[in-house]
C-alpha cells in the first residue's frame, strides 16, 4: 500500500484511494491500465482488534519478519502495523486476574484472520497470520503513534517516512507502529491525522524509542513528526 | 472499472455520513424500543455428537438480528424487515440510539454489523460457550423499531463461525488434542460461503414502546460434531438457538439453562429528574469495575421526583449462591446513590426492590498521574476505582477490603502514566463528572496495576473542586504505586535451546491470584535466559485484606504446532514456590532475596484430563466450583465446572503438558449461603450479602498420559518433535487421560 512520497494534504485523498485500490487489485503497474507509476505491490495491511470489557489492562507481543512490539494498553485497543512484513504472530496477556472477557481479532486487509480469547485471570490470547517462528527482534527504531482520543473516533491517516507512505482507516485509540521506517536507517517520520466524525479534538502521541516526542491535542486534523 | 469505483464511492460515503454507530443518544424515539441481547448456552441438543471430547468450544459472533415476519420456518436472510443488533460499538456505547449500555467492547463495525469499514475489517466477538454454561453472558442492547418480532437469527463470521480444541484423543486415528481447530459448518450453504446464520421463531413483545427494556436471552447450542482424526481437519458444528420459554425448539427446558435474574428498584431525587439530569443506574459484579449493564431511566419519569426501574441481569441459579451484584445511580450534576453486594438468582425477581436516594449536586472532573513510586516513571495501563459507600452499610472505604463499597467510577492511564484516557462527544471523559461529597464525607480512589502494590487514596472535597492526599494541587490527583522486584532465570531441560519465549507468572504463594507475569526470550542456541520483574512488595495486601509475604512463581514456554502459536504449553512448567515477596522501603525498590531459577522446561507433548467432581447423590454441582491444576503446591490452571442440569453436569476439562511427575487437582467453590437445597430467605435492602469466597474443598493426585507415536498419519506436525527422529517420522499425538476419582 505504499506510494512516493507527495506533498502530504494533496497527497492525502490520493493516497487513500490507491491504497484502497491496491489492497483491492494487487497495486499499481500490474492492474490499473493508467499506470500512474510502478509502484510494486505489499502486502495487505495487517491490524489487530484487542476488545472485550472496557478497561482490562493487558501487555502484548506482537511480531513479524523484521521486528516485534511489547505493548502495554487497556482494552479497546486497536493496533495497526505500518510497512509490515508477514508473518504476523501476536500474544495478548490479562493483567487482571478475574474472569472478564479479552478477545483477539487479526485482520489482514479486509479479512478477519482469526480470533482468539480468554476468560482466565491473566489469560493469554495467541494468533498469528501465516506459519511463524520465534518473536522478531525488538523493533528498532522503534516508532509509533498513538491515538489516544476522542475514543470511538473514526479517522483517516497517512503514515510516512521520505520514502514511502502507507494509509490508514481506524478507530481511537489505536496504535499504529511503524516497521523499519526508511528501511531502519533513520531519517523523517510523519503522520497527518483526519477525523471523520468530529467527535471532538485529536490526543495524540508520537513515540520514538519509548520518548514522546511529538504530540497534538487540537483539532479534527493532525500532523505530527519526528526527525 | 465499476469494481475499481465501488470503494471510492463507499469512501465518499463513509466521509460523509461518518459511521452512524456514532449517532448515540440518551433519549429513545417513541418508534423505537430496547432489547438486551444475551447468550448463554447449552450441550445437550440432538447435532452434539461428543461434546465430552472438546476442552473449549468457541464460536465468533457478528450479530444478532430479529424480524417480524409471521412466516413459520426459517425465513432468508435477504428477506426484508431483518433488524441488526451489532457487536457493541464503543466504549460502553452500543449500535444505535439506546439509554442502555454494557461494560464490553467489541469493537463495532460501522452501518449494520454487516459492512466493512475501510482498512478495519468486522469486527466480532468471540464467545466462550463453556463460560456462558453456568451464567448468561450480556452481548448488546439496542433500540429497535416497537414492534413484535418472530425471528431471531444468530449471525456467524461466514469463514470461520468458530474454533474449538479438542481434548487429547484415546482412540485413533486422532488429530492432535489442545490445539486451536477452526470450526465449519456440517452443511457449508451457500456455495462460497456466504453469511452464515442460525434461526428460531419466537415471539419478542417489543411493541412496549420506548420506557421498557426488555430482555432477551439467546440459548445457543454450538452442535459440535466428531473431534478431528487429523491434525489438519477443521470440525464439523451445527449450531442451534433458542429463547428458553419462548421457542418450541429449547431443550432442554427453560428451567435448566441460566436465566436472566430481574432487579426492581426506585430511586429519589430532591428536584424533578430531566433531560439534561438524566440518571442512570449501573449494575457491576460485586467488589469489581466490572460493568455488566447501565440503564438509563424511563423518559416517562422526566418531571417526577421519584422513578422506579427495572433490570434484568444474568445470574446463576440459587442452589449455587446465586450471583452478587453493586449497583450505583449517577447522572450530571448528580450525588452518587450506591447499594453494594445484592445477591440475585437465575429466574428470579429480587424480593425487596431497591433504594436510592440522589441530590442535585455540583459535579467536576478530576485528572492526574499513576507513578513508580521508585523511579517516578508513569505507569501504563494502570486502574484507577473511585468507591462510594453503600451509607447503610458504611461510612469509610479506606479499609482492605472495603466492603459495603461500590466503584462508582473507573479509569486507566495512558502510556506515560496520565489518566484518564480521552472520552468524547458520544462517550464522556472518566472522572469528568464526579459530584463533590457531601461536607464530612470522601472517596477512596484505589489504584491498582500488575506487579505493584494496591493502593488507596482518599478523595475530598476543597471549595468548588477535589482534592486528593497527599496532591497539594485541587482537581489533580498523583498516586505513587510502591513495589519490589524479582529477579531470576528461565532454563531449557532435556537439550532444548532457543529462540523460545517463555512466561513467567508471580502469585501469591498457595494461592491461583496472580500479581504479575513478562514475556521472556531464551535466545538463539542458549538454553537460559535472565528475568527481571515487578512485584508487589511484602507490605502489599490483595483484594481481600490479606497481607502477601511469599510469592510462588511458574514458567511456560509458549510453543508452536505446524507454525501457529498455541495456549497450551507442550513443555513441562517449571515452579519455585515460597519465595519471600520482596521487602517494602520508602527508599527505592528492593530486590529480592531470592533468586529464583526456573528449569527443567522439558518438550514432553500434550496432555490432558478430564472428568467429573464427586457430587453426592440428589445434590446438583454447585456452578461456582473451579478445579485448579497444581505442581509441587504452586497452582497454575484453573477451569469451570460444567452446570447443574447440564448434559456435562460436574465435569471438568482441563490441557497441561504431560509431565511425567504427578500434578495435584484441587476442587474449589463458593459454599452459598443458604446451604445447597435449603430455601433462600429474602435479604432486606442494605443487607450485605455473603460475598462470595471459593474455598478448596477436595483435591486428588494425577499423573497425564505421556503422547503416543502414530506412524500411520507421518509425517505430521507436533507440539514437540521425536527427537532423535526415527525411520518413520512418525506422528507424535497426545493421548487423554481420565480424571481421578475423589475430586
Amino acid at each position: 500500500m505504499f506510494l512516493q512520497a507527495t506533498p502530504i494534504r494533496r497527497g492525502i485523498l490520493a493516497a487513500f484511494l490507491c491504497g484502497l485500490l491496491m489492497t483491492s487489485c494487487g497495486g499499481f503497474g500490474s492492474t490499473n491500465t493508467t499506470q500512474p507509476g510502478n509502484t510494486p505491490s505489499i502486502s495487505a495491511q495487517t491490524s489487530f482488534r484487542i476488545v472485550g470489557r472496557t478497561g482490562i489492562p493487558f501487555s502484548a507481543k506482537i511480531s513479524d519478519s523484521r521486528s516485534s512490539w511489547n505493548i502495554t494498553g487497556v482494552v479497546p485497543l486497536s493496533i495497526v502495523i505500518i510497512n509490515n512484513s508477514p508473518p504476523i504472530r501476536v500474544e495478548v496477556n490479562k493483567l487482571v486476574n478475574d474472569n472478564s472477557l479479552i478477545s483477539l481479532e487479526v485482520i489482514n486487509g479486509f479479512g478477519v484472520q482469526q480470533l482468539a480469547s480468554s476468560t482466565d485471570g491473566f489469560g493469554v490470547a495467541v494468533g498469528n497470520f501465516g506459519k511463524v517462528a520465534a518473536f522478531a527482534p525488538p523493533a528498532n527504531p522503534d516508532v509509533r503513534f498513538f491515538v489516544k482520543g476522542p475514543s470511538e473516533e473514526l479517522f483517516d491517516a497517512l503514515i510516512e517516512d521520505t520514502a514511502q507512505g502507507e494509509v490508514v482507516e481506524s478507530h481511537a485509540p489505536a496504535l499504529l507502529l511503524f516497521d523499519s521506517p526508511t528501511g531502519g536507517n533513520g531519517g523523517r517520520v510523519d503522520g497527518t491525522f483526519t477525523a471523520v466524525n468530529f467527535l471532538g479534538g485529536f490526543n495524540i502521541d508520537l513515540i520514538y524509542n519509548g520518548v514522546v516526542v511529538d504530540t497534538d491535542i487540537t483539532g479534527t486534523t493532525a500532523i505530527l513528526k519526528a526527525n | 472499472m465499476a469494481i475499481l469505483f465501488a470503494p471510492v464511492i463507499l469512501i465518499l460515503g463513509l466521509v460523509l455520513i461518518g459511521d452512524s454507530n456514532q449517532a448515540s443518544s440518551a433519549t429513545v424515539p417513541a418508534n423505537k424500543a430496547e432489547v438486551a441481547v444475551a447468550f448463554s448456552s447449552t450441550f445437550a441438543g440432538q447435532n452434539d455428537v461428543s461434546p465430552t471430547s472438546f476442552q473449549r468450544v468457541l464460536l465468533n459472533v457478528v450479530s444478532v438480528r430479529l424480524n417480524a415476519s409471521t412466516t413459520a420456518g426459517n425465513i432468508s436472510d435477504f428477506a426484508a424487515g431483518w433488524v441488526t443488533i451489532g457487536v457493541p460499538a464503543g466504549v460502553g456505547i452500543n449500535a444505535g440510539i439506546s439509554t442502555v449500555q454494557t461494560g464490553n467492547n467489541f469493537g463495532g463495525s460501522s452501518g449494520n454489523g454487516n459492512n466493512v469499514t475501510i482498512g478495519t475489517g468486522r469486527a466480532e466477538i468471540q464467545i466462550d460457550l463453556g463460560a456462558i454454561q453456568n451464567i448468561a453472558e450480556v452481548f448488546n442492547a439496542q433500540a429497535v423499531p416497537a414492534r413484535t418480532y418472530h425471528h431471531v437469527e444468530l449471525v456467524l463470521d461466514p469463514v470461520t463461525p468458530g474454533n474449538v480444541v479438542p481434548l487429547c484423543p484415546q482412540t485413533f486415528p486422532a488429530g492432535e488434542g489442545c490445539i486451536s481447530y477452526k470450526a465449519q459448518f456440517a452443511t457449508p450453504t451457500p456455495t462460497p460461503a456466504g453469511t452464515l446464520s442460525i434461526q428460531t421463531e419466537a415471539t419478542i413483545d417489543l411493541s412496549k414502546g420506548n420506557n421498557v427494556v426488555t430482555p432477551l436471552l439467546i440459548q445457543i447450542d454450538p452442535g459440535v460434531g466428531t473431534p478431528p482424526t487429523s491434525f489438519s481437519q477443521g470440525v464439523s458444528i451445527n449450531p442451534s438457538i433458542c429463547v428458553p420459554g419462548n421457542s418450541a425448539s429449547c431443550t432442554p427446558t427453560a428451567s435448566n439453562v441460566p436465566q436472566l435474574g430481574v432487579i426492581t428498584g426506585t430511586v429519589t431525587d430532591n428536584v424533578a429528574f430531566s433531560s439534561s439530569r438524566s440518571v442512570s443506574i449501573t449494575a457491576l459484579n460485586a467488589g469489581t469495575n466490572n460493568i455488566v449493564l447501565t440503564q438509563a431511566l424511563s423518559n416517562s419519569c422526566k418531571g417526577k421526583k421519584t422513578c422506579d426501574f427495572v433490570m434484568s441481569l444474568p445470574a446463576a441459579f440459587a442452589i449455587a449462591g446465586g450471583t452478587n451484584y453493586d449497583f450505583v445511580a449517577s447522572g450530571k450534576s448528580t450525588s452518587y446513590a450506591a447499594v453494594a453486594n445484592v445477591n440475585l438468582s437465575s429466574g428470579v425477581i429480587n424480593s425487596t426492590p431497591l433504594s436510592f436516594a440522589v441530590t442535585s449536586k455540583t459535579t467536576v472532573s478530576f485528572t492526574g498521574k499513576v507513578l513508580d513510586a521508585c523511579n517516578g516513571i508513569g505507569v501504563p495501563a494502570a486502574t484507577l476505582n473511585l468507591l462510594v459507600p453503600d451509607t447503610t452499610i458504611t461510612k469509610d472505604c479506606s479499609a482492605n477490603p472495603p466492603t459495603g463499597c461500590v466503584v462508582a467510577a473507573s479509569a486507566s492511564t495512558d502510556e506515560t502514566g496520565l489518566y484518564p484516557l480521552p472520552g468524547s462527544g458520544v462517550n464522556p471523559t472518566p472522572f469528568s463528572m464526579v459530584p463533590l461529597p457531601a461536607v464530612g464525607t470522601s472517596y477512596e480512589l484505589v489504584t491498582t496495576a500488575a506487579g505493584y502494590d494496591r493502593t488507596f487514596v482518599n478523595v475530598t472535597k476543597n471549595a468548588s473542586s477535589l482534592e486528593c492526599t497527599p496532591t497539594s494541587t485541587s482537581g489533580k490527583c498523583y498516586v505513587g504505586l510502591p513495589h519490589g522486584i524479582m529477579t531470576g532465570n528461565v532454563t531449557l531441560g532435556g537439550g532444548d535451546t532457543g529462540p523460545l519465549s517463555v512466561l513467567v507468572a508471580a502469585e501469591d504463594s498457595g494461592t491461583n491470584n496472580i500479581e504479575n507475569l513478562i514475556l521472556v526470550t531464551v535466545p538463539s542456541g542458549g538454553n537460559t535466559a535472565p528475568f527481571t520483574m515487578n512485584v508487589p512488595d511484602d507490605a502489599n495486601q490483595n483484594a481481600s485484606g490479606e497481607t502477601i509475604a511469599d510469592l510462588d512463581l511458574f514458567a511456560s514456554t509458549q510453543d508452536l504446532f505446524n507454525g501457529a502459536p498455541q495456549q497450551a504449553t507442550g513443555h513441562t512448567f517449571a515452579v519455585a514456590g515460597d519465595i519471600a515477596a520482596p521487602a517494602a522501603s520508602t527508599s527505592g525498590c528492593i530486590t529480592a532475596s531470592q533468586n529464583p531459577n526456573l528449569s527443567g522446561m522439558t518438550c514432553v507433548g500434550h496432555g490432558s484430563v478430564a472428568g467429573l467432581i464427586a457430587i453426592p447423590a440428589g445434590v446438583q454441582p454447585p456452578s461456582t466450583a473451579t478445579v485448579v491444576l497444581a505442581k509441587d503446591d504452586v497452582q497454575i490452571e484453573t477451569v469451570g465446572v460444567a452446570a447443574p442440569d447440564s448434559l456435562l453436569a460436574g465435569r471438568y476439562a482441563l490441557c497441561a503438558p504431560a509431565d511425567p511427575a504427578a500434578y495435584t487437582l484441587i476442587r474449589y467453590e463458593v459454599v452459598p449461603t443458604p446451604a445447597p437445597g435449603a430455601t433462600p430467605s429474602p435479604t432486606p435492602t442494605g443487607t450485605p450479602a455473603p460475598f462470595p469466597t471459593p474455598a478448596p474443598v477436595s483435591s486428588a493426585s494425577v499423573t497425564l498420559t505421556p503422547p503416543v507415536e502414530i506412524e500411520s498419519q507421518s509425517p505430521c506436525p507436533g507440539i514437540c518433535l521425536i527427537n532423535p527422529p526415527n525411520a518413520n517420522s512418525g506422528c507424535l499425538t497426545c493421548f487423554g487421560t481420565n480424571g481421578p476419582s475423589g475430586l
